[in-house]
């Protein structure tokens, strides 16, 4: 990683800035995800073997 | 409640599935045939219309677009209408679609051949077929956002996210990489030149795969896997998580495709630490997939739908691993330019979706035709010979792969290369490319078997083209609750849901391509680098149109290994500032070619083209002797030169208006070259133009030395 960054020359900020925003949105998207409902997940996970 | 009865349209279903099989036919009998060309170039029968370079492109279109391509309609339309107990929105827009796409297929199938070709991979087809791909697409689009919308299931299942990502995505992609100037009906230039066209290129290429050959398939196995086996999903909630972070982290790791390449180093890095972090989603379907199949693998062992899941998902797990392993720059330095990119693309292709595709239609057809599948027996032996060709073509690509990679770079203890001649190390794989060949052909015959079993079914069953069903309807006011889970509100939100997805996808195309475009220093101007002369234009043209960028590449990558085999500089982002489309290639069969001019005199050009054997004993390129008897097209060029000062390239009114003038007068000279050495070959002759196209690359950066010095 250091060496990736090392060889940006100046527009690191990119990097940063993108790593930045996926780690923020997957923190996120982790957070919610352990909040969801059971029920509702079990019931998801059902939907294809509804009456079909 | 009110309880509704409605009608599930399996006729479409059993249409592409048809073309599935038709389709798979012809792409991999053009595959076979490109595979045997690559040992014996004769196979092409000295007919230019079935030229290794431009059946390649043939090959490529059919497998992703036509087999794939209509297995992921096959499998949408089966299991969309049933997630959403809905009918399709429109089946005016069903048939639209169906009958577009093969006319799509159709005009690939006559205008690659004839040489038509943006020649941009995986997106060769010409400006008219690019709107007809555009429109067919919003067709299928808007059938299946109109069916979300009319359904009478609350939630959207995650099958259905996969199919909806597929749609944006691939709608974005094509429009900004198909952005192109006509010159005429089947001739236009790329709007990007050189490393902007290869970025916008290898963001679409790499996202071709990501969102053409991997998204649909996911949700398809999401549907179809659960169902097969009998048991939900493993984890719903990994689904959430890997999804998002799968349609994210996808789109910026396109420049993988370009390492060691003159695009900027901090888009190169930004594409390696992506495709590692690639891994992680993509191994959250596979494992998600497999651990569907926990507890039943009983199940597995006697079903070979089952059986070809399994494999199908494995394959998936395996090209996903390796992807991000080629990323990774040592690694890119070897396997860049080789067959091990063909064996990984191929794991890719023939497992994940070749696998899944089978397992689907062994699946589907049986149901809508209210009977089961012919022979189990022939199933199996189905499945053996699709998994032992898949062994039997990927192991010989990978030997040969690694062979290539060593070979290309291996000095001796003086330091001088000890492979100098590249076709050496052409000749040293041509046994493993024989074997390649009857590993396709084992696959190949596997498919045949589908065909005989799925045609027995369909005689012993008879088709339900309407499958009678019924489900309560959805009342507005049940949908939505205070308080309910963010995902479990989105997904009966399908228009946010797609804005979402489109969201995430476009960040990471604008992060990369905004500063390559905006920002003048990432591509350093050269101030020897001038526009091709119309000759030159017309002679790179010829080179499009006959696909040599299918085996040559022209992208000197800055290792001594390569700037000693093409005894020059390597290449420099600003030589390429006029190239509407850029040509750097993907693939070595042949050298490359970026400092081939003025290597050899004109006359040694004309003998290799004519019978390239000649020139090069063994070589297996094939021989363009059409090029010597064809005249040159010179009604379009001024158009040509007006639509590419459009564009930017600095070409004068003047040059314009006496462009066929211009033209002349060089043809002439090399016309003049070549008798002096004894040959009598026309100065109208596409070879001669072809000949001054070779003799001009990367020559303005020798100029440039030479002056300095």
């Amino acid at each position: 990683m250091k060496q990736f960054l090392a060889n940006a020359e100046g527009v690191e900020g990119y990097l940063i800035f993108s790593m930045m925003v996926f780690f923020l949105f997957f923190i996120g998207l982790l957070w919610w995800v352990f909040r969801a409902n059971q029920s509702y997940i079990n019931k998801m996970k059902k939907l294809p073997f509804d009456n079909n | 409640m009110q309880i509704e009865k409605f009608n599930y349209d399996n006729k479409i279903v059993r249409d592409f599935a048809i073309a599935t099989m038709i389709f798979g036919v012809v792409g991999m009998l053009v595959g076979l045939l490109a595979a045997v060309q690559l040992y014996l170039p004769e196979a092409n029968l000295g007919i230019q219309y079935t030229s290794f370079g431009r059946i390649r492109p043939l090959h490529t279109n059919a497998i992703i677009f036509a087999f794939v391509g209509n297995a992921i309609f096959m499998g949408v339309y089966y299991s969309l209408q049933r997630l959403c107990k809905a009918r399709m929105f429109s089946d005016v827009l069903s048939r639209i679609h169906f009958w577009g796409w093969q006319l799509i297929i159709l005009l690939a199938a006559i205008t690659l051949p004839l040489g038509f070709t943006s020649s941009k991979e995986y997106a060769e087809l010409e400006w008219p077929i690019d709107i007809l791909i555009a429109l067919v697409w919003v067709t299928f689009g808007i059938n299946m956002i109109g069916t979300i919308i009319k359904r009478r299931e609350k939630q959207m299942y995650v099958a259905i996210w996969f199919y909806i990502a597929t749609f944006v995505t691939v709608a974005v992609l094509h429009i900004v990489n198909s952005l192109e100037i006509p010159v005429t009906f089947t001739k236009s230039y790329s709007i990007y030149a050189g490393v902007q066209d290869a970025l916008v290129q290898w963001w679409y290429g790499h996202n071709a795969v990501a969102f053409f050959l991997t998204t649909p398939f996911l949700g398809l196995m999401y549907y179809y896997l659960p169902k097969a086996a009998g048991r939900p999903v493993y984890s719903y909630k990994l689904s959430i998580l890997h999804f998002w972070s799968l349609i994210f982290i996808y789109i910026w790791a396109g420049p993988h495709h370009l390492l060691y390449s003159s695009l900027p180093d901090w888009a190169q890095s930004l594409g390696v630490v992506f495709s590692i972090m690639l891994i992680a989603p993509s191994w959250g379907g596979m494992v998600n997939g497999l651990l569907t199949l926990r507890g039943a693998w009983d199940k597995v062992r006697d079903e070979p739908v089952l059986k070809m899941f399994a494999v199908g998902v494995t394959a998936y797990g395996m090209a996903t691993f390796e992807g991000p392993m080629l990323s990774l720059k040592n690694v890119n330095a070897i396997a860049h330019f080789t067959d091990w990119i063909v064996a990984h693309v191929h794991v890719g292709a023939l497992g994940w979706n070749g696998l899944l595709t089978f397992a689907i239609i062994y699946w589907t057809i049986p149901r809508i035709y209210n009977t089961t599948m012919y022979s189990k027996k022939l199933m199996n032996v189905h499945f053996w010979l699709a998994t032992l060709g898949i062994v039997f073509y990927a192991i010989p690509m990978y030997w040969s792969g690694f062979t290539q990679g060593l070979m290309w770079k291996e000095f001796t203890a003086e330091g001088t290369l000890q492979y100098p001649e590249f076709l050496k190390t052409t000749l040293q794989i041509l046994p493993l490319h024989v074997l390649r060949s009857l590993g396709g052909t084992l696959y190949f015959a596997g498919f045949l078997v589908l065909i005989y079993n799925v045609i027995k079914t369909v005689k012993q069953g008879s088709l339900v083209a309407n499958e009678a069903a019924e489900a309560p309807s959805l009342e507005k006011s049940t949908l939505f609750k205070k308080g309910e889970f963010w995902h479990a509100v989105l997904e009966k939100k399908p228009i946010t849901f797609t804005v979402l997805a489109v969201l995430m996808i476009v960040i990471g195309g604008a992060v990369e391509m905004i500063p390559t475009f905006t920002i003048k220093s990432n591509i350093p101007t050269i101030a020897s680098v001038k526009p091709y002369t119309p000759l030159e234009l017309e002679g790179r043209d010829i080179y499009i149109r006959e696909g040599c960028n299918a085996c040559h590449s022209q992208w000197v990558r800055p290792f001594r290994s390569e700037t000693e085999r093409y005894m020059g500089e390597y290449s420099k982002g600003g030589e390429y500032v006029y190239d509407h489309p850029f040509l750097w290639g993907s693939k070595r069969t042949g050298p490359d070619l970026h400092r081939l001019g003025g290597k050899y005199p004109d006359s040694w050009h004309y003998h290799h083209m004519v019978d390239p054997a000649t020139m090069s004993p063994g070589s297996i390129m094939p021989k363009y002797p059409w090029l010597a008897e064809q005249q040159i097209n010179v009604d379009d060029l001024s158009k040509k030169m007006s639509a590419l000062k459009s564009l930017g390239v600095p070409y004068t009114t003047t040059e314009i208006n006496e462009a066929n003038a211009t033209m002349k007068q060089q043809a002439e000279s090399i016309a003049n070259n070549l008798k002096k050495e004894g040959i009598d070959l026309s100065s109208d002759k596409e070879l001669i133009a072809m000949i001054a196209y070779l003799q001009r690359l990367g020559t303005d950066i020798k100029k440039q030395n030479t002056a300095n010095k």
